[in-house]
């Protein structure tokens, strides 16, 4: 399971900003659709991934690199508590970064359908938000004001949950 | 998505994710973010979505077991509340008692609990009640209207209501049995005569009666359900008798979407002309089950399992506590299919089938009689259904009054 071991197959992701990245296949089998796209034998060359630009998609091979050396719970029942340990505080560093971010790594993870990266990145959204007022929430997660509700339908939605305001 | 002109925001993220994002936090909070912006107040109303958050909160809930007696009152201390892994929790730490309207009237008793709602009454008078329903997690209450009260019977009359919830139409009901009998202590005497059903619908937000009577070769029904886990998936059940012994039971559903009642057949085998055996009605793995039990018979309890509803040819043995332990009382078993009991003398525990393990919760109930105490289990729900007057759509929000400086508030953010 080595990652730099020369003898590996190589896979080439192109990101948005037409940066390339190298990666060891194992690496990129973290995400189900490069699996797919390997199994399909339609992953010879280069990947482009055009909605991705080279920041996130650098995160994200950070996090596949490290997560493809750990061993899978599936693996082996009994793996040491050390490694799962080492795997959280890796993760929970992974996340402290700032909300635009974490939003582009949650939509490139969903692209790539990576499925511990999506469940990551919701629940540090989710934490971050969590006993926050409405208002609070609008600047933390910066809501585009076309989509607020007029006035009017805000008060009556405010009155509809009103003993939820109290 | 990430492009250098237009960076991701919340918007562009698909309902899947934002769910999946949303989905963490808890119901009351939830409710106040329906004010956000159009994309959340359209996902956090949605059924699908309520249904999720509830499934979430079903399986990861802390286990908390509220424990009502019959008579509690919201002014003093309503209920305790209880973990399997520490011995006890302050209730108002995590929800706000409600504020009964009416409240010369204090004292309470649960009716039932579906989805996070708590169905209550408090008596207005010796057979005249008031009926509630809250969602403790949103501290939200709805006080019923009054439904129809007899004027004048020959006799005494007995009243015995249920709640449930009909995935069918998404509603949930009050159902009311009423009955006449010559002796005034109801509990112990057969039943004279039937009186017509009343179902109220959270939906439409009345009391109606139903067509349909309640069988007449009923001679009495048991009002038990102490778990609180009848009503989750569109039928209620009741326990009774069809002989005026009181020796032969039989069990009667009724479907809270057609409004019928049918009589789901007894097994033979549980039927005990001598009146040892005692069966307590239950539901295991959304299954009715009968656990059942010969008093004095140290600790050998039957759990029989109607594997196919309505089917009698489908009850089968599943399981025997033998000697399990000594005397006790079973209550049923709750939503995560563990097994609620109390042995004489001791405390109260959850026993799981599977795991083989039996949690004691350092806790004896005071319960005296049968149907004394209600087990709920707290569920965090965003489970609401507004009353019908007040659930208007987007269409009439004009007739609405904002105050100027809110919706200057609201334009400067």
């Amino acid at each position: 399971m080595s990652t730099s071991s020369s003898s590996s197959k190589k896979i080439v992701l192109k990101s948005a900003d037409n940066e390339t990245f190298e990666i060891d296949e194992i690496v990129a089998l973290e995400s189900q659709a490069i699996k797919n796209m390997i199994e399909d034998e339609c992953a010879d060359n280069v990947i482009p991934l055009g909605n991705i630009d080279s920041k996130t998609l650098s995160k994200i091979i950070e996090y596949c690199k490290k997560h493809a050396e750990s061993p899978k719970k599936d693996d082996n029942a009994d793996i040491d508590e050390k490694a799962v340990e080492d795997l959280k505080s890796f993760d929970a560093e992974f996340a402290k970064v700032d909300m635009p971010l974490i939003q582009d790594i949650l939509m490139a993870a969903n692209f790539l359908n990576i499925d511990n990266l999506i469940g990551l990145m919701c629940r540090t959204i989710a934490d971050r938000i969590k006993g926050k007022t409405p208002e609070e929430i609008r600047k933390i997660l910066n809501i585009n004001k076309n989509d607020l509700l007029s006035p009017e339908q805000e008060a009556k939605a405010r009155e509809e949950n009103s003993w939820a305001f109290d | 998505m990430a492009s250098p002109q237009q960076p991701t925001t919340i918007e562009n993220l698909p309902n899947k994710l934002l769910s999946n994002i949303l989905i963490r936090l808890l119901a009351k909070q939830l409710a106040q973010l329906r004010c956000i912006s159009k994309p959340w107040n359209g996902l956090l109303s949605q059924p699908s979505f309520i249904k999720s958050h509830l499934d979430r909160s079903v399986h990861n809930n802390d286990e908390i077991l509220m424990i009502f007696y019959k008579g509690f009152s919201f002014k003093s201390k309503p209920f305790s509340a209880h973990l399997t892994r520490s011995p006890h929790i302050e209730v108002t730490s995590f929800i706000k008692l409600p504020s009964i309207p009416n409240s010369d009237y204090p004292l309470c008793g649960v009716i039932g609990s579906v989805n996070g709602l708590i169905c209550f009454h408090n008596f207005k008078s010796q057979r005249e009640y008031v009926i509630h329903i809250w969602n403790p997690s949103l501290s939200a209450l709805l006080t019923l209207p009054p439904y129809s009260s007899p004027s004048r019977y020959d006799g005494y009359i007995d009243i015995i209501f249920r709640f449930g919830f009909d995935p069918k139409t998404d509603d949930y009901k009050v159902v009311k049995l009423a009955s006449l009998s010559s002796m005034e202590d109801t509990r112990f005497c057969t039943v004279d005569s039937w009186l017509p059903v009343e179902v109220y619908s959270m939906r439409s937000g009345d009391w109606k009666i139903i067509p349909e009577r309640f069988p007449v070769f009923v001679t009495r029904v048991f009002d038990l359900d102490e778990v609180c886990v009848d009503g989750h998936d569109g039928h209620l059940h009741w326990l009774g008798y069809i002989d005026e012994e009181m020796l032969q039971e039989t069990i009667i559903a009724f479907d809270l979407n057609t409004e019928n009642f049918t009589e789901i057949p007894f097994p033979d085998c549980l039927v005990d002309y001598n009146n040892l055996r005692i069966n307590v009605l239950g539901v295991l793995a959304g299954k009715i089950c009968l656990i059942s039990y010969i008093s004095h018979d140290e600790g050998n309890i039957e759990v029989w399992v109607m594997d196919e509803y309505g089917v009698a040819d489908s009850w089968v043995k599943h399981r025997r506590f033998s000697r399990f332990c000594c005397q006790l009382s079973p209550f049923g078993f709750t939503l995560k299919n563990e097994f609620l009991y109390q042995p004489h003398n001791s405390y109260l525990a959850l026993y799981d089938p599977i795991a083989a393990k039996v949690k004691s919760f350092k806790f004896k109930t005071k319960a005296s009689f049968i149907g004394d105490v209600k087990f709920v289990q707290y569920v965090d729900s965003l489970v609401w259904l507004a009353p019908s007057d007040c659930a208007t759509s987007w269409c009439n929000i004009a007739s609405l009054q904002i105050s100027k400086e809110e919706s200057v508030s609201l334009k400067d953010e």
